[in-house]
């Protein structure tokens, strides 16, 4: 976990610091979208391979769908109240939207 | 985006399932790692290169806002998730483990399947996954009742790839209060993750 801490760390002091072109970022933006594929592939593949899991992967769907369900509904009514809290930020927000 | 994620998953799960044994499990494990680095790298990029409108943004009028929506999603991601760990019988720290991950399948996934078990890090994927595809699906519809709470429904993603379905349903403003919420959540979700992981 650290790894992914210092990665991050990293990353963002290298976008901070604007020594990246916008090409190299491009360049980026593909690698990361090379490197997501080959994570998820070594993911389904650790499930492939464990048929303990395998065996398991209906109800594992089903808690899935539940808890996404779950954190969704959870997370918009928590931003719904925020929302009524800050009535006037948003206001602002929108007035410096229409100044542009 | 979606097709390239089937394919790989179907192409990974057939590999695994005819192909490797679980002996190779440590091996994936250090690819994944490697390439998961990478991408939070990349990412870090992103966050880093967008400073000038974050501070743009993050004035005293609106700064509380901008800090309530991600503490907000947050909490909301994590009480739900946790209500209904308890209904499915889950163990709360495994409920808190899913939660956590914010709708970036890639990093909790991984993580929790590294580090923790394959079983819950495969429910992270699906739950985390299924909150970035609800975001394209639901965030439409959402917006014709209520405009900021639609930027809670994609968690971490509203900084990149749910954003412009946001900033079309529910307008440029509530775009800009979830791109700031998806970068905040993208910032807290490592550390959150590393906190319960110990």
């Amino acid at each position: 976990m650290t790894e992914i801490l210092i990665a991050i760390t990293i990353g963002i002091v290298l976008g901070c610091t604007n020594i990246l072109s916008y090409k190299a970022k491009e360049i980026g933006n593909k690698i990361s979208k090379i490197a997501l594929f080959v994570m998820l592939w070594c993911l389904a593949a650790k499930v492939g391979c464990d048929k303990e899991v395998l065996a398991q992967l209906g109800r594992l769907g089903f808690q899935s769908v539940l808890m996404a369900f779950a954190v969704i509904v959870g997370s918009f009514g928590a931003v719904w109240v925020v929302g009524r809290f800050f009535r006037n930020s948003i206001e602002n927000i929108k007035e410096m939207e229409s100044h542009k | 985006m979606i097709k390239m994620i089937v394919t790989a998953l179907f192409l990974g799960s057939l590999s695994g399932y005819f192909f490797l044994t679980p002996e190779v499990k440590p091996m994936l494990d250090r690819i994944l790692l490697a390439a998961l680095n990478l991408t939070v790298v990349i990412a870090g990029i992103d966050i880093g290169s967008n400073r000038q409108l974050i501070k743009k943004m993050m004035n005293w009028k609106t700064a509380g806002l901008m800090v309530a929506v991600p503490g907000a999603v947050t909490i909301g991601s994590v009480l739900g998730g946790m209500v209904m760990g308890k209904l499915l019988g889950l163990a709360v720290y495994d409920a808190l483990l899913i939660s956590v991950g914010m709708g970036w399948y890639s990093l909790s996934s991984v993580v929790i399947a590294t580090m923790y078990n394959t079983e819950i890090g495969t429910i992270a994927f699906f739950t985390n996954f299924l909150r970035e595809l609800s975001a394209f699906i639901f965030v439409p519809i959402l917006a014709k009742f209520t405009s900021v709470a639609c930027a809670a429904v994609g968690g971490a993603t509203v900084m990149d790839s749910t954003l412009p379905v946001l900033i079309k349903s529910a307008g440029m403003s509530v775009g800009i209060i979830g791109f700031i919420s998806g970068f905040i959540l993208t910032l807290i979700i490592p550390f959150l993750l590393s906190l319960l992981l110990g």
